[in-house]
């Protein structure tokens, strides 16, 4: 592990007991929910407020996504004179802007935007009302949303948090690549095959791209290609049914994944790049497409935006989007989402609640959504923002945009398809990390003990994370 | 035996050959490290002027063909460095005079005055050498919220006020100080702060200008602690957090976050140049007795 990793770790081992000394009996959740408190988040206490109601707002955008969030916190409070918003920008990323809004004990912030897959540690810290009590409130309509974002924020038979950002993994190519490869242009609709992306990757080599493919270390994918395959990534169903005690990813799919994934690097077809870079390292597979080394890499769409103003800057390149591949032809389960959700503090008044409420509201109504998602390259998170004419129109000029859509949308949406329900899933997904990092790096790693061991490391950190908060 | 090994004029000859040689290999090593060393951080600056398609190139360009000075102008001006820089200043001040006052008053005493629990406090004072700081971030944060001190600048700077590096570098400074200097000042009617003030203090100048170096390095790179303190105080933040503002996640911003990079590391680059002799002394400090 590196030096700034473990620092990084040491600093989110020590915040994360602190946010355990807040949990009390949150152990042994869900399945039997608990029941909606509407009243906690009356609008009567808005409109009986006296004087606007100021509320504190923690997002970790950045750069034009910053500049976007901002301009749609200026217009809310200009919408309307009972609500005023304070946008806090939290650099340090996710992980960062819980540990502090954990550290300040539910009181810094009064709506949170957080990673769509750490909601279960706001349910283990008690520091964020489930959303739920607002929707019952308010008779707020989750029916328009992709199903699969809804059952993903579900924990204990409630909505916890509203999805907000959403984005999938998608296989970016170069076409001009494929041409001279004798290789037609991929479906943006149909998933090709692991096996049809490794046979590509080869024949890319032999077209004289050295690299093959661009391959990331990123572990977010397995569990992806899981739910595509409708595995558990985790027992209980996914965290789902019950707290989560196990990692369960060592199973036929993962193996074949993983082995063909390790052929692509043994045979030279393909080449390893570490997911976690920043700054220019964070794009080191794009600049091996554009520098004619590779002529494919699989990256988020949130990097859509970024990739469509960037790659065809070059000459060499003509950018083609696809779905991601699938492990087996025969998987339903579709693309799970990931982006991130946004939350209310359990520590605010009901006033503050019906506040952050009402600025939730405003956020994702269709048109605001479609103009956050039309200037991000986030992908649309309900049907009628799909519908709006901001999507429209960008659809229909650049039809990459809706890949990722369109690969969440498909399948159904269930405890296996959604992914895990971690309290701890940034430290699981560290481990699963150093195993792919481990497996495309060492020639003699063999893929059934690189995905045991991973597995082993993963449940003994679920373990210990579900112990710290008994 | 030949006849050259005996010719005190060939064997000083042989010996001079042999120093060159010697000479020659050490600055090719040396020179190699450098380059190794600098390479990243002349790329940085190179990168920093180049536009986002040549920054990407392969091969890629070692010098900029057309310099894009404009990105370090938006460094300023769409990442508010300026204000950022003064907040990284005012912190970086801050925590040098108080942990350099906090370590020659702690040094001082450790060195020159026999009191109870001396040994116990000593060895404590080491101790906390050894414990990494993100250990304490969580009690230092619950500490400074119940000083009701979060969102002011003291926050970002109290924790680092007292610096056990300090106190054992200037102890080991102040230990090297003759005792006959100390009788002879007492004899003369000098007490212990006049000492400290005009003999002690004068004759340790250097220890503490190798101190105020590595206190200034330390300060002005911090990162952990000011994100989190900052995280509701947007108005404190640091240039190190600053910078990631600038993270726009975009290619053509790329220039922009490196220019933001290469301003943040010019003050310390000059201090390492400025003050290479006592950074130097402070690493080798103890060494010799």
């Amino acid at each position: 592990m590196k030096p700034m990793n473990v620092i990084k770790s040491i600093a989110g081992t020590a915040v994360l007991a602190s946010s355990a000394v807040v949990v009390s009996a949150a152990s042994s959740l869900p399945a039997s929910a608990a029941s909606v408190n509407a009243a906690a988040c009356a609008t009567s206490a808005l409109t009986n407020a006296s004087g606007k109601v100021h509320i504190t707002f923690y997002e970790a955008t950045a750069g034009a996504n910053l500049t976007e969030i901002q301009k749609l916190v200026t217009a809310f409070n200009n919408s309307q004179n009972k609500v005023v918003v304070q946008d806090i920008n939290q650099p340090g990323g996710y992980v960062a802007t819980w540990n502090a809004y954990t550290l300040s004990g539910g009181n810094g912030a009064n709506v949170i935007m957080d990673d769509m897959f750490n909601t279960q540690a706001h349910v283990d810290s008690q520091l964020t009302l489930p959303i739920a009590d607002c929707i019952a409130a308010t008779g707020f309509k989750t029916s328009d949303y992709l199903p699969k974002t809804i059952v993903q924020q579900t924990i204990g038979g409630q909505v916890q948090a509203l999805p907000y950002s959403m984005s999938a993994p998608v296989l970016y190519y170069n076409k001009q690549a494929f041409a001279a490869a004798h290789l037609a242009p991929l479906s943006m609709t149909k998933p090709i095959t692991i096996a049809q992306m490794v046979a590509d990757a080869k024949a890319l080599k032999n077209a004289g791209y050295s690299d093959g493919m661009s391959l990331k270390n990123d572990p977010w994918w397995l569990q992806i290609w899981n739910g595509m395959a409708n595995q558990y990534f985790v027992n209980n169903q996914n965290g789902r049914a019950g707290r989560a005690t196990a990692a369960t990813f060592n199973n036929a799919s993962s193996l074949s994944l993983l082995t063909q994934l390790q052929t692509m690097t043994k045979g030279g077809y393909a080449k390893e790049f570490s997911a976690t870079g920043t700054g220019l390292a964070a794009y080191d597979n794009l600049f091996d497409i554009s520098s004619n080394k590779s002529g494919m890499s699989i990256d988020t769409s949130a990097a859509l935006g970024t990739i469509a103003g960037y790659l065809p800057m070059f000459k060499n390149v003509t950018l083609g989007v696809a779905p991601l591949p699938q492990i087996s032809a025969s998987d339903k389960g579709g693309v799970q989402p990931g982006g991130n959700a946004l939350s209310i503090s359990s520590k605010n008044t009901t006033a503050e609640n019906a506040a952050s409420w009402a600025f939730i509201q405003y956020l994702e109504s269709a048109e605001n959504l479609a103009t956050w998602d039309a200037a991000t390259g986030y992908v649309p998170i309900t049907t009628a923002e799909a519908k709006t004419s901001t999507i429209s129109k960008l659809w229909s000029k650049h039809p990459e945009y809706k890949v990722a859509y369109t690969a969440v949308s498909t399948g159904t949406a269930n405890n296996a398809t959604v992914g895990p329900d971690l309290g701890n899933f940034n430290q699981v997904s560290t481990d699963i990390g150093n195993a792919l990092a481990h497996l495309l790096t060492d020639n003699a790693a063999t893929p059934s003990s690189v995905i045991a061991n991973a597995q082993s490391a993963a449940t003994a950190d679920i373990q210990s994370y579900n112990a710290s908060i008994n | 035996m030949p006849t050259d090994q005996l010719d005190p004029i060939a064997t000083a000859k042989r010996r001079k050959r042999r120093r060159r040689l010697s000479t020659v290999v050490s600055y090719a090593i040396l020179t190699l490290g450098a380059l190794v060393v600098l390479f990243p951080i002349y790329m940085g600056v190179v990168d920093s002027l180049l536009t986002p398609v040549q920054i990407g190139s392969t091969p890629p360009y070692f010098f900029p063909p057309t310099p894009q000075f404009h990105a370090y102008a938006d460094a300023f001006s769409q990442g508010h460095l300026g204000h950022y820089i003064v907040n990284s200043v005012i912190q970086t001040l801050e925590i040098v005079v108080g942990s350099v006052i906090t370590a020659v008053l702690a040094a001082y005493a450790f060195a020159t005055f026999s009191f109870p629990l001396k040994r116990t406090l000593w060895t404590i004072v080491l101790a906390t050498l050894l414990i990494p700081f993100e250990v304490t971030i969580v009690t230092n944060y619950k500490t400074i919220q119940s000083l009701h001190l979060l969102g002011t600048m003291w926050a970002l700077t109290i924790p680092f006020m007292v610096s056990a590096v300090g106190i054992f570098l200037l102890r080991q400074a102040f230990l090297g100080v003759a005792v006959e200097m100390r009788e002879a000042a007492v004899l003369d009617g000098c007490g212990p702060m006049r000492y400290l003030w005009r003999v002690a203090l004068p004759l340790v100048r250097p220890q503490i200008a190798a101190f105020v170096v590595i206190a200034t390095l330390g300060a002005w790179n911090q990162y952990l602690w000011p994100l989190l303190l900052t995280s509701n105080d947007e108005s404190h933040r640091t240039l190190q957090i600053g910078l990631k503002t600038l993270n726009a996640g975009t290619f053509q911003s790329l220039g922009v976050v490196l220019a933001g990079a290469v301003i943040a590391a010019v003050p310390m680059l000059v201090l390492m140049v400025v003050f290479n002799k006592q950074l130097v002394r402070s690493l080798t400090g103890g060494a010799v007795k």
